[in-house]
């Protein structure tokens, strides 16, 4: 019995916790007993069995007395049994961690029981169901749920996706197994991109790399980003020599054929296989006949072929107009899309994984160790990430599909930086936060989605809203950000001890809180406040608001009987401020009728140029000015200190913002 | 002094400063005052294992008021019987009774029991048992604390070409009532399709509302339908307390039409 203990302790205590965790969800009567209260003690087991005789970390023992603790406490609020039931999952990462470098398919072991739970946890989304739809066509071997295709935003035609087919054919092997095969080639490729990082890097950073975000955001889904970071680290791999030079070569094309969004990665694979070729005379004039000849296929298509050999969202002479009007007409927009890309609460890097913020510092020391691989990794992601913003301009996040996918192909660069930094105490507190989000994604699914609609589902489950979004705030707060995050690298970089990381995360959350609204964002209204009235556009997807130039947050529609808003805390004396508009209507605030009139906007002229036909702003909600109201509170409009605020004749009101300002 | 005791107090102070500055954004709340002993345990704990965690509870006292009581007795719980030296034990008790004070929280004594036990003991392996005991004597014997706010949630509501129709969120022992506010003006023909589960008996478990008539439902589906006049409450309240192995819950969906 003894020898029994001693040769199996590891597996015994971590099959232990796992009964533990079955046991007392029921013990407690926390929600979702089903599925989490089954499936996450499943895969503590199923890591039990993968651990072999490997000692367990010395955070198993903290990570399970939080657990029993909060789950004794889970009813004191109706959200915490969300995170209760994500602190084993935290575990089960940091325990994956441990494991990677463990000899006999360390990574692989350290990987499987989190992406069992992530696999599981991750509906299908849009995106792999037009994959999978392309793929069916491909293969004609499923007929059942992707047999019908079906129009789709960006879609060329309902039979002709916008994605091209590569990706679709090599998935197709799947799904000969039936649809459930659908997420099995993709996981084979993310599992050989992790293969492929650790091979950069070391098994734990690359493990880190694939369970923190953005890495996460997809893992084994069928979507692309792995793919594409497992060839870029493919490409940074391969020997020197030219007909290494030939595959890298090929690699690019891949990529490009892949999803048109990696040309920026498979430029600059080749512009780094280049830079990096010793100085020469003439060095610098191929790539410039490689811009010019390329320009002058996408003119010859466009003039001569009419645009049969690339459609529009693959890269016809239009494209390259609006590259050079985000470019050089719009910079401060497209600039400002980029710090947004980085600092967004819903779509950001840095917010979805802090752990970048430690591995850019870490690229400094990567640069001075060896440079050449420094430039193989920096040139392309960076030319990835640029391509992205000026091309994608204001839908550079991709959403709503998985947060954080727009990242993946960087995730070569950034794990090479953290490889640098890995070590430090400020580098864990921030890959603390990362495995937090992971492990909320794991357990409440819908954080792996955002709607670009101001309000980040993570944030939501601790009941915060924020000013702070790339639909609602002011540029210079992103100058502010940037600072904290610069200072967070700094500290990072030079600082020994905790201190300097805690006051740069304090002053980062002291500027979080400095952000609350003020006011009131229509589309954040509590239920309380709010009766009937719906939001518009009547579907969250965000990409119906992709192209909105007015504002892209989503609007109160005031329009028929029953629908009202109930302003609380006003009071007879005060102003209150509405910021709507309609074509003309009449809105009823207390007993006050007001009249709401707004103007159509015009297109701005950096628009006007970019198309093939011309654009006329068509007479939409979205297209019409919003107009800041602003009406004093008679004692006769108040009950009960809230008034009522209702739609009273003509076409439908949408309100923006209200705002109570109390009388002095 | 040490560099490390410089870079614990610096981590305290800076907590310090970060409680005195979300003051001055959110408005003083008395019920904020704990998290002044969770600052001065990160101070304490910084170089020890339990650091990942009683950084994330005072990041997220910080942010989410909504979660304080939650965070800072996890932080305490976990300081009292996971630390190294006793002084972190006994802030740790101090945090657990701090939190108490200020948030009158029901079933709470095997909190402070155990709080205080693990302050004292030295063994360490008595003391990682004490969390799990202390649950489980709970369940047993006294039943789990309860939720800190006991306000009923008010469901989200949408009128469509004369149609309305209700969000409702879970009901259950974390949050136990929810209701349905009338549109304020019309005549409405109101159903609720109310679906009450996971308990293993057929007692009563849910109170559906209306003015001075009340429905007592038991486990099961049910479908009813009322007529509601502006300021008429629907109100949905989950009648069971907990009870262990049983994950009671009332799931429901409601719209109406204008009559």
């Amino acid at each position: 019995m003894k020898k029994l203990l001693h040769n199996h302790l590891q597996f015994l205590l971590m099959a232990g916790f796992a009964g533990w965790i079955f046991i007392s969800w029921r013990l407690a009567g926390m929600p979702d007993p089903g599925f989490s209260g089954r499936f996450i003690p499943v895969a503590w087991f199923f890591a039990a069995l993968l651990n072999g005789s490997k000692k367990l970390s010395k955070s198993f023992i903290p990570m399970v007395i939080s657990y029993s603790a909060g789950v004794w406490l889970w009813m004191l609020n109706p959200s915490v049994w969300v995170i209760v039931a994500a602190i084993p999952v935290a575990g089960l990462i940091v325990w994956s961690f441990s494991i990677a470098d463990k000899s006999g398919f360390g990574i692989f072991r350290a990987i499987l029981p989190v992406l069992f739970l992530s696999l599981i946890t991750a509906e299908v989304n849009g995106d792999e169901v037009r994959f999978a739809e392309q793929a069916a066509v491909i293969s004609r071997v499923s007929n059942s749920r992707f047999s019908v295709t079906h129009f789709r935003p960006g879609d060329i035609s309902s039979t002709q996706g916008h994605h091209t087919p590569v990706f679709p054919f090599l998935i197709s092997p799947g799904l000969h197994i039936g649809d459930t095969g659908l997420r099995i080639i993709p996981v084979i490729v993310s599992l050989l991109a992790i293969f492929a990082l650790a091979k950069l890097t070391n098994p734990k950073i690359a493990v880190a790399a694939a369970l923190l975000y953005p890495g996460f955001a997809i893992l084994g889904l069928a979507m692309t980003g792995w793919m594409a970071a497992g060839l870029f680290t493919l490409a940074v791999l391969l020997p020197e020599g030219k007909k290494w030079l030939t595959v890298r070569f090929l690699i690019a094309l891949l990529l490009v054929a892949l999803k048109i969004r990696y040309i920026g990665l498979a430029a600059g694979i080749l512009l780094a296989e280049y830079a990096c070729i010793p100085k020469s005379k003439n060095k610098w004039i191929v790539p410039i006949i490689g811009i010019f000849s390329t320009a002058l296929v996408l003119v010859v298509d466009r003039y001569l072929l009419n645009g049969m050999l690339f459609w529009s969202r693959y890269g016809n002479i239009e494209a390259v107009n609006l590259i050079w009007t985000n470019t050089f007409h719009r910079p401060i927009e497209t600039l400002t899309h980029a710090g947004w890309s980085l600092f967004d609460p819903e779509a950001g890097l840095f917010f979805r994984a802090p752990w970048v913020l430690a591995s850019i510092p870490g690229l400094f020391l990567y640069h001075k160790k060896s440079p050449i691989r420094f430039k193989k990794l920096f040139i392309p992601a960076f030319l990835y990430w640029a391509f992205l913003i000026v091309w994608s301009g204001s839908s550079w996040h991709g959403l709503p599909a998985p947060v954080g996918r727009m990242f993946v192909p960087m995730l070569p660069l950034f794990a090479s930086g953290l490889l640098m930094v890995w070590n430090k105490k400020e580098t864990r507190i921030l890959i603390v936060l990362s495995i937090a989000v992971s492990a909320l994604v794991v357990v409440w699914p819908v954080c792996r989605y955002n709607f670009a609609d101001g309000t980040d589902t993570l944030l939501s489950i601790f009941g915060i809203t924020t000013g702070f979004s790339m639909v609602r705030s002011y540029s210079y707060q992103l100058l502010i950000a940037g600072f904290l995050a610069l200072s967070t690298m700094l500290v990072i970089g030079k600082s020994q001890k905790y201190s300097g990381m805690m006051f740069v995360l304090i002053l980062s959350i002291v500027f979080f809180l400095s952000l609350s609204p003020s006011g009131y964002e229509a589309e954040d209204l509590t239920p309380d406040m709010v009766q009937g009235a719906r939001l518009y556009p009547y579907s969250s997807d965000p990409v119906e608001r992709f192209f909105w130039f007015n504002s892209r947050e989503r609007m109160l529609e005031l329009a028929e009987a029953g629908q009202s808003v109930l302003m609380p805390n006003v009071e007879a004396g005060d102003t209150l401020v509405l910021q709507m508009s309609s074509k003309e209507a009449e809105l009823l605030v207390g007993n006050q009728l007001i009249q709401v009139a707004s103007e159509l906007i015009e297109l701005p002229s950096v628009y006007r140029d970019i198309g093939r036909s011309v654009r006329v702003l068509p007479d939409r909600p979205e297209n019409r000015l919003m107009m800041e109201y602003s009406i004093l509170v008679d004692s006769t409009d108040v009950s009960n200190q809230s008034i009522r605020i209702t739609h009273n004749s003509g076409s439908p009101v949408y309100i923006d913002r209200i705002r109570c300002l109390d009388s002095l | 002094m040490k560099s490390n005791n410089v870079s614990r107090a610096s981590v305290i102070l800076t907590g310090y400063n970060a409680w005195v500055l979300m003051i001055l954004f959110q408005g003083f709340s008395v019920k904020s005052i704990p998290l002044i002993f969770v600052f001065t345990l990160l101070g304490f704990v910084i170089d020890t294992q339990i650091f990942s965690v009683v950084f994330c509870c005072s990041l997220v006292g910080l942010i989410a008021p909504a979660f304080l009581p939650w965070v800072i007795l996890i932080a305490g719980l976990l300081s009292s019987v996971a630390g190294d030296t006793k002084k972190i034990r006994i802030m740790g008790f101090l945090t657990v009774t701090s939190i108490l004070w200020f948030f009158p929280i029901s079933a709470s004594i095997p909190l402070v029991l155990v709080a205080s036990l693990a302050a004292l003991f030295n063994n360490k392996y008595l003391r990682y048992s004490l969390v799990p005991a202390g649950f489980i004597i709970s369940v047993l014997l006294i039943g789990l604390p309860g939720p800190v706010d006991v306000q009923p949630v008010i469901a989200g509501s949408t009128i469509t070409d004369g149609i309305l129709s209700y969000s409702i969120p879970q009901v259950n022992t974390s949050r136990r009532e929810v209701l349905l506010a009338a549109p304020h003006e019309g005549l409405w023909a109101v159903w609720i399709a109310i679906e009450a589960g996971g308990v293993r008996d057929s007692i009563p478990m849910a109170a559906i509302r209306l003015g001075d008539d009340m429905l007592i439902l038991p486990a099961g589906v049910d479908t009813l339908s009322f007529t509601m006049i502006p300021g008429d409450t629907l109100a949905v309240t989950l009648m069971r307390d907990f009870r262990r192995f049983n994950h009671s819950v009332i799931h429901a969906t409601a719209g109406g039409e204008r009559l």
